[in-house]
């Protein structure tokens, strides 16, 4: 569950969309910056409606733009993009999942998250240098 | 550096109060050499550990608490080869997490497995930013929160599972399956955020610690059973 949990102070739940690298791309990513370049990696994939389901769930409003073709949630500030793009240097995959953040409190957020992380077991990488 | 302190000499005694458990330097030596070689190297020895458990659960109760701040918790790295009088207060390195030190006296009576003990020094061990940035070490308080509940519940419960969160508080779980499990995160305000899954019904929410027992002994997924689960093994057993 602590896995589908942001940071403290993060704005979104940082994700990696596996449309755009590879599960052992992205694992040799986070075993670059978690674990020295080595040892094994966990990574949970999820569908973006397996993330909409668990928002519904939690409470959270989601609609579709079928202009822009993005999902968006309804906020205390208005509709906002649900999910973003997000790339760093490293990572040019990571997204974030936006109604995961700030903006939610502790309850929401681990009501989603507890549905998230129940399903398909983690796949499990050997990252090396 | 296994025996290392085991074979100090000092030329002095190292207490000379009234608790004769610490009269001799070396019971003392020797919990600090299963502290600093067992639970911060990878692997930990679980025997070492339930030992060292052990000898700290034996000199809290027989100094009565007394030494449980002053003497045996600030235990160093630079202090292993040297004859320290106890009765002098030592200065803290980053040998053992605060996190259990403030937690002392409460670990030594949960009781928990040595396992479990070791899996909690090791995750008391992560520091700021152990998933990324804002991500927190563990909660002292909400160690403690746990501690709380476990001592009331350690009888008849099953040992939990441990995950730490990444705003540093402590979260324990009973799993059975995705439709039968319990959740419980520790505040450091004493509060539980608890998700509660027994396959016919879910509750979810916020309680203060004193409420969460009832809760969990009306669900139809109780983990508060341990002695039933015993007893239906061994009948099992017997059987067959």
């Amino acid at each position: 569950m602590a896995a589908f949990v942001p940071n403290p102070g993060e704005g979104y739940l940082s994700v990696n969309s596996i449309e755009i690298e590879s599960l052992p791309d992205i694992a040799a990513y986070y075993g670059s910056q978690f674990k020295d370049g080595l040892g094994l990696i966990a990574i949970i994939c999820r569908k973006v409606s397996d993330y909409n389901s668990a928002a519904r769930n939690a409470g959270i409003k989601m609609s579709f733009c079928n202009v822009e073709c993005k999902w968006r949630y309804y906020s205390s500030e208005g509709l906002k993009d649900a999910y973003k793009h997000r790339p760093i240097s490293k990572s040019r995959s990571h997204c974030g999942v936006e109604y995961l953040g700030n903006g939610t409190d502790d309850l929401t957020i681990r009501k989603i998250a507890r549905r998230l992380s129940s399903g398909d077991k983690p796949h499990s990488f050997k990252v090396a240098k | 550096m296994h025996q290392r302190s085991m074979k100090t000499t000092t030329t002095s005694p190292l207490y000379t109060g009234p608790y004769p458990v610490l009269h001799s330097g070396t019971e003392v030596f020797e919990i600090r050499s299963l502290i600093l070689d067992n639970l911060f190297d990878s692997p930990i020895d679980p025997g070492s550990f339930r030992a060292f458990i052990n000898s700290t659960a034996a000199i809290y109760k027989d100094s009565r608490g007394i030494f449980a701040s002053q003497n045996i918790l600030p235990l160093t790295t630079g202090q292993m080869t040297e004859g320290v009088p106890l009765s002098e207060p030592r200065h803290v390195t980053s040998a053992v997490p605060e996190t259990i030190m403030g937690n002392w006296q409460l670990l030594a009576q949960a009781g928990l497995t040595t396992k479990t003990y070791a899996y909690i020094f090791k995750l008391a061990s992560k520091n700021d930013g152990w998933r990324g940035h804002g991500s927190r070490p563990m909660n002292a308080q909400s160690l403690a929160a746990f501690l709380q509940l476990w001592n009331q519940i350690a009888e008849f419960a099953q040992e939990p599972e441990f995950v730490l969160m990444p705003n540093g508080n402590l979260q324990i779980e009973w799993y059975r399956d995705d439709n039968h499990f319990v959740e419980l995160e520790f505040q450091p305000n004493n509060k539980i955020i608890f998700g509660m899954f027994d396959g016919e019904t879910v509750i979810e929410g916020v309680a203060h610690v004193k409420e969460i027992v009832p809760l969990l002994q009306q669900r139809n997924f109780n983990p508060l059973k341990r002695p039933y689960v015993v007893k239906r093994k061994l009948e099992r057993k017997l059987q067959s």
